[in-house]
C-alpha cells in the first residue's frame, strides 16, 4: 500500500515537473536569450525596498511577493521561433489557459493567455507571446532584431499592479497592454 | 571464552565503523568551499580573496544602519577559469562541476540569465533574511568562467540600500585594486 502511494506521489511529482517545464528546454537553446527569475529572487526584491512611500513601490512589493516564477525567452532564429509557436499552441491545448486578448500592431502579433485566479483582476498564470516584432519596431540587441518573445509569469498575480513590475524590472513594454482590455 | 572472541574481533569492527564513517563523509555533497580550496592550487585557475576592509570605509562616520549593513559583509572570494586551450574538455568538465554543485539543495537559485554565448546564475546559501553567501556564476562562450562568492554573516536584503550608501563613503582608490590585477591576468 505504501509503495503504491509512493509511486503515485512520485508520478504526480514527475508530471507536475513536466507541466512546468514545457518551455524550459529553451534555457539551453543556443540562439535563445533567456531570463529565469525564481520565487526567492522576488521575495528578496520585495525586501530590498525598505521604505515604500509611493504607489509604484508599494505595488511592486505586493506583486513581487505574489510571483512564483518569471521566464522570458527571446529569439531571432526563425526556426526556433516557429518551434516556440508550436510549443505555445500545444501547451494551450494541454493546459487550462484561455485567451485574454490578442492584437496585431502592423506586422506583429501579441497574444495574452491567462489561467484565471481568485477574482477578475487576479491570474494564476500569464503567458504573453509576441511574434514578428522586428517588422514593426526597431528593437535590437547587439545589432540583431528580436523576432519572438515568450513570457511566462506564474503566481497570484494582480493585473492592476503589473505596470510596477514592468517599470522596476525593465520588462517588455508590450506586457502593459494586458491592462488595456480592462480600461476600455 | 566467548567474551574474549568478541574482544578480539572488536578492532576490526571498529575499523569497519571508521571506514564506514569515512565513506559517508566522502560521499557528502561537494561544496563550493571545497571546490575553491581544491582549485586554488590548479594552474588553470586564478583565485583571489578580497577582505571587506579593502573598501576602506571610515566606519566611524557612518549611520547606524550603514554600520550594521557593512558589518555583515566579510569577504569576497573570486575564482576565474581562463580557457587557453583549443580543447574544451577541461573547460566543459569544470563548468559542469560548478553548475552541479550550485544545483545541490543547499543552494537556492535566484535567477538565471543567458544571452548569446554568455550565461550565468545568481544563487545564495543561508536563509532569505540572513544570507551566508551570495554566489554569482558567469560563463562566457569558450573563454572561461568566473565564480564570485560574496561571503558574510547574516546579510539581509534590507541592508542593501544602507550598504550602497556606505559604499559612497569608500576611500578605496583604484590603486588599491591595481595591485590585484596582475593576479587576474588582466
Amino acid at each position: 500500500m505504501k509503495k503504491i502511494l509512493l509511486t503515485a506521489v512520485l508520478l504526480s511529482a514527475v508530471s507536475l515537473g513536466f507541466s512546468q517545464s514545457v518551455f524550459d528546454k529553451y534555457e539551453n537553446e543556443k540562439s535563445v536569450s533567456a531570463m529565469v527569475i525564481n520565487k526567492s529572487m522576488f521575495s528578496l526584491l520585495a525586501k530590498f525596498e525598505v521604505v515604500a512611500d509611493d504607489k509604484e513601490t508599494k505595488d511592486f512589493i505586493d506583486i513581487a511577493k505574489s510571483i512564483t516564477s518569471l521566464k522570458v525567452f527571446t529569439t531571432t532564429d526563425k526556426e526556433v521561433a516557429a518551434a516556440m509557436g508550436n510549443d505555445v499552441t500545444n501547451y494551450l491545448k494541454s493546459s487550462k489557459l484561455s485567451e485574454l486578448m490578442r492584437f496585431s500592431d502592423q506586422e506583429a502579433q501579441i497574444k495574452f493567455y491567462v489561467l484565471e485566479g481568485r477574482d477578475d483582476s487576479h491570474v494564476k498564470e500569464l503567458l504573453m507571446f509576441v511574434s514578428g516584432v522586428s517588422k514593426f519596431e526597431d528593437i535590437d540587441i547587439n545589432g540583431k532584431t528580436i523576432e519572438t518573445v515568450l513570457l511566462s509569469l506564474s503566481g497570484d498575480i494582480d493585473l492592476n499592479k503589473i505596470n510596477a513590475l514592468i517599470t522596476k524590472m525593465n520588462l517588455p513594454q508590450e506586457l502593459n497592454k494586458v491592462n488595456q482590455k480592462q480600461k476600455i | 571464552m566467548k567474551n574474549n572472541k568478541i574482544f578480539q574481533k572488536s578492532p576490526i569492527v571498529l575499523l569497519v565503523f571508521v571506514f564506514a564513517i569515512g565513506l559517508v563523509s566522502c560521499s557528502s555533497e561537494p561544496t563550493l568551499q571545497s571546490y575553491f580550496v581544491e582549485k586554488s592550487e590548479d594552474p588553470n585557475f586564478i583565485s583571489l580573496t578580497l577582505p571587506a576592509s579593502i573598501l576602506n570605509i571610515a566606519v566611524d562616520s557612518l549611520e547606524a544602519d550603514q554600520k550594521e549593513a557593512l558589518a555583515t559583509l566579510k569577504k569576497l572570494n573570486v575564482l576565474v577559469f581562463r580557457n587557453n586551450q583549443k580543447d574544451l574538455s577541461v573547460f566543459d568538465t569544470e563548468s559542469k562541476t560548478v553548475v552541479k554543485i550550485l544545483s545541490t539543495s543547499s543552494y537556492t537559485e535566484l535567477m538565471k540569465l543567458k544571452a548569446e554565448a554568455y550565461q550565468g546564475s545568481v544563487s545564495y546559501l543561508g536563509s532569505e533574511d540572513a544570507l551566508k553567501e551570495l554566489i554569482v556564476y558567469a560563463k562566457g562562450g569558450k573563454e572561461g568562467f568566473v565564480l564570485i562568492r560574496v561571503m558574510g554573516d547574516g546579510m539581509n536584503p534590507k541592508y542593501l540600500k544602507p550598504f550602497l550608501e556606505a559604499l559612497q563613503s569608500s576611500n578605496a582608490s583604484i590603486d588599491d585594486f591595481k595591485g590585484l590585477l596582475p593576479d587576474l591576468g588582466l
